[in-house]
């Protein structure tokens, strides 16, 4: 049980903003991802959960009592870091002991926590060896089974799979993500990787330079994301924008008038926003058609994606489905599929549709 | 492409500066070893063994290299305490930090035979400060350079003083290098200051203490300077260490030869000492897979 309640939360570094009016509520068992790239100050708000780094201002609660004062090891929270963080000089066991001696937990509970923690891990055959003497991915498994022995309120994540290899990092990313559906344990993880937030969250935090752009489910935030950086910053390969034209509910887009939508009142330059799935091609020309000469063909097995230049040379990505019969500097017809058009202010960024 | 044999050339130059200063020295003093290169007879002859058993035999030879050990011991353990518990005093003080890593670099800079002098004034048993000051406590005078023991922990104190700031800053460089994470789990986990330095300090520290200790006792093994200057191995021999008594007996009495002889046993004696000493420290802090990576 155990419900995090940031509100009002900022944090200065000199005269520098890290965070800028933060208010978010983590509900119990919830799992949050905090995403946003560099200097976003994820990282620092989810220290700042931790209590290893106090805020400017604001308060953060745990389960309605406030944390100002109160010691990272007072806060019953447990932490996985970017560097696993593993003491250097102990073996696995002692790694995932330490904690529980600490607090003087009996040593009986203490074996059989660690080896139960080990088993769901799979790193029962690692106990005896030292950090150097394992591999980064088991390394992070240990440093998760560290925090899992502690069976904390809170399970914080700071970048665990930033150092790894690609292919570590998914497999580590379903661990994370059974692990949470086993324990439900109210979880804040931070990453810059969009892929990780989708994947493991109930509700994605985008943070840019500070600030919170858009909170919500990985689905509605691709689906609508609130303003253009999180459009952009959502989604791989990264979506389309266009300048365009809007007007009387039609749309001109690069040589092409496209039909707006029903809910856009928009008039005036707007910004298209259109994900490479959603460019449909070989439509009619003209109207409804956005004309493109291909200028790279990636395939990527399950489906192909294409980059193309319009005739205003504005560049566009295309995901086809794969065995798409194109080739480079063939001119393709797009049209985007009904009502999948983000309309973005050009000068705010603000969606308005 | 370079052809890889243009490295060999350009390597020459090094090589060749090696081999005039430091093989064939070494060579041409196994030689001289076996000879009875004296003042009387400057000449390379063939002796065989026979410098090498005087040299065991020599209950003089074998003592300066138990004053060396010694003097070595108590230097470097007492450098490294006091070097570390400076480095940890000012590690988190930046701007301090940086002011006393200026002025302890001070002691190092000093020429060790014009340190020496200076010394000797300080620890003069009559008209020295030192002994001045201890009397305001109620200490009686103490005859530091002739007298043994004191002769000894004047030596050790010198030493102390010159290259305590050299493991400081060696230790404070470390310090500073560490990563932040292991300290911030250990505060997650409620691990007090005293655990935090034994489990998370100490251990991340152990690659450089090693490296600093092993140059130390590399370095300070070869103090002769400051005892040549202060005590010149006295009072009697019992200060007097190994390459001091080298010294005496090749450039003051010129037995080349026998010089030679007791230098090769000394090489030997020291390669195979700091061997297995860096082996155990290593297993000791580090354990056998080599150095911990953050």
């Amino acid at each position: 049980m155990a419900e995090v309640s940031i509100s009002g939360v900022f944090k200065r570094f000199g005269p520098v903003a890290a965070l800028s009016e933060i208010d978010l509520t983590v509900h119990d068992n919830e799992f949050v991802v905090l995403v946003g790239p560099s200097g976003s100050g994820k990282s620092t708000l989810l220290r700042i959960v931790a209590g290893l780094e106090r805020q400017s201002e604001g308060s953060v609660a745990i389960d309605g009592r406030d944390m100002a004062g109160i010691a990272p090891k007072d806060r019953d929270v447990a932490m996985v870091f970017q560097s696993h963080a593993l003491y250097p000089h102990m073996n696995v066991f002692d790694n995932l002991a330490f904690n529980q001696r600490i607090r003087g937990v009996d040593r009986k509970t203490v074996d059989r926590k660690v080896r139960e923690v080990a088993e769901r891990l799979e790193i029962t055959e690692l106990l005896r060896r030292r950090p150097r003497q394992m591999s980064g991915g088991q390394r992070q498994r240990v440093a998760i089974g560290r925090a899992l022995v502690r069976d904390p309120r809170i399970f914080l994540f700071d970048e665990p799979l930033s150092n790894l290899d690609a292919e570590l990092r998914v497999r580590l990313r379903t661990v994370i993500k059974r692990l949470h559906k086993e324990m439900r344990r109210t979880s804040v993880y931070v990453t810059h990787d969009q892929v990780e937030a989708m994947t493991l969250a109930d509700r994605v935090v985008v943070l840019r330079d500070g600030r919170i752009e858009q909170i919500g489910a990985p689905d509605a935030l691709y689906e609508k994301p609130a303003n253009e950086f999180v459009a952009g910053f959502i989604g791989s390969p990264a979506m389309n924008f266009l300048r365009g034209e809007a007007a009387d509910g039609v749309l001109r887009v690069a040589g092409a008038e496209l039909a707006a939508g029903p809910a856009s009142g928009a008039s005036g330059p707007v910004t298209v926003g259109i994900r490479p799935e959603d460019l449909l091609a070989g439509g009619a020309e003209g109207r409804g058609g956005i004309r493109a000469r291909i200028t790279l063909v990636e395939p990527m097995g399950a489906d192909t994606l294409i980059f193309c230049a319009t005739d205003e040379g504005q560049e566009l990505t295309v995901r086809l489905p794969r065995h798409t019969a194109v080739r480079e500097r063939e001119t393709l017809t797009l049209a985007p599929r009904a009502g999948a058009v983000h309309l973005f202010d050009p000068e705010t960024g603000i969606r308005l549709n | 492409m370079l052809d890889s044999r243009y490295k060999h050339v350009f390597l020459l130059p090094a090589l060749l500066a090696l081999v005039a200063i430091i093989i064939f020295p070494l060579i041409y003093t196994v030689r001289l070893s076996f000879s009875g290169w004296d003042v009387n007879f400057p000449e390379l002859d063939y002796i065989g063994w026979e410098n090498y058993a005087r040299a065991i035999a020599d209950g003089r030879f074998w003592d300066s290299m138990g004053t060396l050990y010694l003097m070595v011991l108590l230097c470097v353990v007492f450098e490294y305490l006091l070097g570390f518990a400076l480095a940890l005093l000012l590690w988190h003080d930046v701007k301090a930090g940086r002011f006393f890593r200026v002025l302890f670099i001070v002691p190092m800079c000093v020429t060790p035979v014009v340190m020496a002098v200076v010394w000797r004034t300080i620890f003069h048993e009559t008209l020295g400060p030192l002994n001045d000051v201890l009397s305001w406590f109620g200490i009686p005078a103490v005859p530091w350079l002739s007298k043994s023991g004191p002769a000894f922990a004047a030596v050790v104190i010198i030493d102390v003083w010159q290259w305590t700031s050299f493991m400081f800053i060696l230790l404070l460089a470390g310090l500073m290098s560490l990563p932040r994470e292991p300290y911030e789990a250990a505060q997650i986990d409620g691990a007090g200051p005293i655990r935090t330095f034994v489990h998370v300090t100490f251990p991340l520290m152990a690659p450089i203490t090693l490296g600093a200790l092993i140059i130390r006792l590399i370095e300070s093994s070869k103090l002769m300077e400051t005892i040549y200057a202060l005590t010149s191995g006295g009072p009697g021999s019992s200060t007097e260490t190994t390459s001091y008594l080298l010294y005496i007996r090749g450039l003051r009495e010129f037995q080349i030869g026998y010089t030679a002889s007791l230098s090769i046993i000394y090489l030997v004696i020291m390669i195979i000492a700091l061997t297995i000493f860096a082996r155990m420290m290593s297993r000791l802090m580090i354990g056998r897979q080599g150095p911990v990576r953050a």
